[in-house]
């Protein structure tokens, strides 16, 4: 169990650096996009996808525990 | 490809504050890099994100489900990894997408996205062009008409190309759409620029 916790641990680490980088990105995005460019369009695909691969993984997380 | 270079473009807008643009200066043509450059980064991500499910599958074969025990880690792990080549893909997407050509009637501003948070502008008086060449090589650039726009100018130079760093009198930019309509565009701004420092 405790290495469970600490596998979990790490992790929920590494997706908070993740989700820094991805923060500044967004940052950028809202900084030093051009008016009518594609970059809102790209960043809604990107979380979705980011949000499919974290909800996939907290829904089977989940169930096994 | 029409998307690739912008044309009536409201100048007026907050977004282009950061070029410090004159009194008198308008933008005739925003140029993004094509997105075939872009390709073979996006083949790279999509053969990283292939490696996890071609190695499990191998694993699971060889080693008859022996795995099962470990899943959740290596799910965990694979997760993570998916996590990273998106974050990664997104990043390289705004380093291609985010390196911009303005034109406009009185220069030429190159914005050069270099990672996270880190931009360069370089740029180049209409007046101090010399000469503009357009190269288009290889199947995918003759292809899709994308290549390497090379300005001649008066002064110090520029260039991206990790063979010719820091050269000087030249401004090379790569991957940019229709090169030789770029090209002849420079020029006839160019030539309006000289025209109206020399009326006579």
């Amino acid at each position: 169990m405790d290495f469970d916790r600490l596998v979990l641990f790490g992790y929920a680490i590494f997706l908070a650096v993740m989700l820094a980088i991805n923060l500044l990105y967004f940052f950028q995005i809202y900084r030093y996009r051009l008016p009518g460019d594609a970059s809102i369009g790209i960043l809604v695909i990107h979380i979705i996808l980011l949000l499919t691969v974290i909800a996939g993984t907290t829904v089977y997380i989940g169930a096994i525990n | 490809m029409p998307h690739l270079i912008e044309q009536n473009i409201d100048t007026n807008d907050d977004a282009f504050l950061y070029l410090n643009l004159h009194a008198d200066e308008k933008i005739h043509y925003i140029v993004r890099h094509h997105w075939a450059g872009f390709l073979g980064t996006l083949g790279l991500v999509l053969g990283m994100a292939l490696v996890p499910i071609v190695l499990l599958f191998i694993s699971g074969a060889l080693l008859d489900g022996s795995l099962e025990g470990a899943g959740p880690i290596v799910f965990l792990f694979i997760s993570g990894f998916f996590v990273f080549l998106l974050t990664f893909l997104f990043g390289s997407w705004i380093n291609y997408y985010y390196d911009i050509v303005f034109i406009t009637n009185k220069r030429i501003l190159n914005v050069d996205q270099k990672g996270l948070l880190s931009r360069g502008t370089s740029e180049l008086p209409m007046k101090q062009v010399q000469n503009v060449s357009a190269q288009v090589e290889g199947f995918l650039q003759t292809t899709f008409n994308y290549g390497t726009l090379v300005i001649e100018t008066a002064g110090a130079g520029t260039s991206d190309d990790p063979n010719r760093p820091g050269l000087q009198g030249y401004f090379t930019i790569h991957d940019l759409p229709d090169p030789n309509r770029l090209a002849r565009i420079i020029i006839e701004f160019h030539h309006q620029a000289e025209a109206e420092d020399d009326p006579s």
